[in-house]
Order: C-alpha cells, then sequence, then structure tokens
C-alpha cells in the first residue's frame, strides 16, 4: 500500500464443527500479499475441538478464537463485528480458500472512494468432475453468468 | 426480494443502484469486506434471516448512504461439497427465507408479477422485469415462469377431467405438456441426453423445493410468494 493512512482490516471466520476444514483457509491466509491486521476465527459453538486444527497457525497468523454460544451464522458473525478491531471487517468461510492478492483487491476500493461501504469479490466453485450436484450447481452458476 | 436468482454477473466497479424493488444486488459473505462505519450504521446482521443475510446486509448498507462495488480480482475459491439432501435443503430454506426479506423490504402491500429477462446483459444486469405492480391487500410476489406455467395447466387439466369440460380437458393437458418440454429443452444438449435429463430432474426437484418452501415461509409472514424460478438455459457444461 502506498496511501499514507493505512486502513487495519480483520478477517473473520465463522466455522461449526469443521476443523478438518479451517486448515486449508488459514494456510491461504498468510500467504497474503496484504497481511491481515487481525484474524478471528468465531467458533459457534462447536462440539468438535479445533485446537489441533489452529496450533499451527498461532505464530503465523494474528489469530484470535471467540466461542459464540448462541447458534446461528448471523449471530455468529454479529459476535464477529464486535470483537474485529479492524476499519475493514473482512468475511470468508471455512470452507473457502483466499487467492494471495484476496485481501489487498478487497481493501483497496476502500481507499479510492470514501462513499464505498462494501466491497464483494469474486466466488471460483469448485467441485468434483463426477458428482452431478456439484454439475448442477456448475451449470446453474453459468447460465447466470453468460 | 429476488435472491441469488440473478446476481454474479456484474462487471467491476459500482453495483447498480435501487432502480428495482423487488430485486437488489448484494455481496455474498463468504468473500465481502465492510466498513467499520457501514457495519456501525447499518446495524449487525439480521438474526430473523433465515437465509438472505447477507442480502440484508447489503441492502441496509446501500440505504445508509453508501456505495457498494464490486471486485473480481479478489477471488476465494469455494469447495464444493454436495449432497442431494444438502441441496433440497438448500433450495427449501432459500424459499422459506425469501417472504421475510421481501416483507422487509418492498413497502406497502403491493401484488408484484415478475418474470427474468436477461436478454439485455449489459443495459439490464438485474434483468427482473416486473409485469404488474398494483396495490393490494397483502403484500404478494408472483413469479412468472416456465415452471408455474407448467403446474398451472396441470391443475386445469385436472380441474377440467374432474368437472368435465371438454375444450379445457384437450387444451390444459397440451399446455401442461408444451410447457414441461419447453422446462426440459431450456437444459437440453443433444450430445449429452441422459445427463441433459438428470440435470433437468435436478432443476426440477430444486425448484420444487424451492417454490414449495416460499410459499410456507410467505404463510408465516404473510405474504403471498410464489418464487420466480430459472429460466435461462442452462445445460450441461461440456
Amino acid at each position: 500500500m502506498t496511501d499514507e493512512r493505512r486502513l487495519t482490516a480483520s478477517v473473520v471466520v465463522v466455522t461449526k464443527d469443521r476443523p478438518e476444514l479451517i486448515g486449508e483457509l488459514l494456510e491461504s491466509l498468510t500467504r497474503q500479499t496484504l497481511r491481515p491486521d487481525e484474524v478471528l476465527v468465531i467458533d459457534n459453538n462447536s462440539t468438535a475441538s479445533y485446537d489441533e486444527a489452529l496450533a499451527p497457525y498461532r505464530d503465523r497468523l494474528p489469530l484470535r478464537v471467540v466461542v459464540e454460544a448462541t447458534p446461528g451464522i448471523a449471530a455468529a458473525r454479529n459476535r464477529g463485528i464486535r470483537e474485529a478491531t479492524g476499519e475493514i471487517v473482512a468475511f470468508t468461510d471455512d470452507d473457502c480458500r483466499t487467492a494471495p492478492e484476496w485481501l489487498e483487491h478487497l481493501v483497496k476500493p476502500f481507499y479510492r472512494d470514501p462513499h464505498i461501504g462494501a466491497v464483494g469479490g469474486h466466488v471460483e466453485w469448485l467441485g468434483a468432475a463426477d458428482n452431478l450436484i456439484c454439475e448442477f450447481y456448475r451449470a446453474d452458476r453459468e447460465a447466470l453468468t453468460q | 426480494m429476488i435472491i441469488d436468482i440473478a446476481r454474479c454477473s456484474f462487471q467491476r466497479g459500482y453495483l447498480p443502484g435501487k432502480k428495482n424493488t423487488v430485486f437488489h444486488p448484494f455481496f455474498a459473505t463468504c468473500n465481502a469486506a465492510f466498513r467499520r462505519e457501514a457495519l456501525d450504521r447499518a446495524g449487525g446482521f439480521d438474526l430473523k434471516c433465515r437465509t438472505g443475510e447477507d442480502v440484508d446486509m447489503s441492502i441496509r448498507v446501500a440505504r445508509a448512504g453508501y456505495a457498494l462495488w464490486y471486485e473480481p480480482a479478489a477471488t476465494v475459491r469455494h469447495v464444493d461439497r454436495h449432497t442431494l439432501v444438502g441441496m433440497l435443503r438448500q433450495w427449501f430454506n432459500y424459499g422459506v427465507g425469501h417472504p421475510y426479506l421481501y416483507r422487509k423490504h418492498v413497502p406497502g402491500p403491493r401484488l408484484q408479477v415478475c418474470r427474468l429477462d436477461t436478454s439485455n446483459r449489459a443495459a439490464d444486469p438485474i434483468g427482473v422485469r416486473r409485469l404488474l405492480d398494483v396495490r393490494f391487500p397483502f403484500p404478494g410476489l408472483v413469479g412468472a415462469s416456465v415452471f408455474h406455467l407448467f403446474h398451472l395447466a396441470l391443475a386445469a387439466a385436472l380441474t377440467a377431467a374432474w368437472w368435465g369440460v371438454p375444450t379445457a380437458a384437450w387444451l390444459a393437458p397440451g399446455v401442461a405438456l408444451l410447457s414441461g418440454a419447453w422446462y426440459i429443452g431450456l437444459r437440453f444438449d443433444w450430445r449429452r441426453p441422459v445427463r441433459s435429463l438428470a440435470l433437468a430432474g435436478l432443476r426440477y426437484t430444486a425448484d420444487f423445493a424451492f417454490v414449495l418452501g416460499g410459499l410456507l415461509g410467505g404463510l408465516r409472514h404473510g405474504v403471498l410468494y410464489l418464487a420466480l424460478t430459472r429460466t435461462r438455459r442452462q445445460a450441461p457444461s461440456t
């Protein structure tokens, strides 16, 4: 970033009982060209333990884990908003992988125009080639983006 | 609100504003960032949203006076892990969630009849046309699509057969047959007939779950909600 005034960015990830997925997401967050100032993992009252999955990233990311007992994605995201300290709050999901320049591109527009309140990015969907349901979703999205 | 159905095809830049009261462009929360100040002004995510809490948030941020920017270079990859039951549950839940959003964001009791028209993507990236928009005793959204035509004709055919109305008894099944063929034809690829039929079958079950969810969610929130199903060509990808 060349701007003098730097916007701080928190990344908020809501997860529930999917510790096996979160590692790959966090791995992709370690490779960001714009390092997040904070990575908040909101555990929506999981019964599974995340300790082992998160351990390798405690030193590599500014990681913070918060447990939100109220079930539901909206309540968990609101907890993320309350806990996040960044001027920009970015959301992604535990079953996603971020491209290396993801955060940089997501934050840049906020510098350009102070009237921008939200920035959305592109989602690439990856599914098993032989799975008919995946093919259904893929065809569905292709029909929308033609 | 018609959610999910018309999105995804935006160009890099500002999202189109609120010219359309039925559809509002939005960002899915698996890849979106918000200015803290905009979140504070808009308020948090609505706990009453069964689905579409991201749509609701995008609408409120826009109504709080902020612009929404789409930046396709900010990419995330989402790994699909679909099952049939998961798919049906997802579409049913989309349906159940929409009437609440519709009630929340479309002012006044009006009956709106809409259809998808994506023939001119450049001029109209949303592509939802209102065929009718009138005052009505209670709020209602009716989507005009082949799916609904098929079921309407099917119901008419059964009623006509029951009452013994000769003209309708051959006309209605004809319309049902034609609309059914049209529905499958939208998804048909001659190079892969079996796959095409299987995909059309999946589309039908998804649409059915979606419309049923919309009707039930509508009952709960006092909205006549007949969800708008997709009418665009959807052939299996090669």
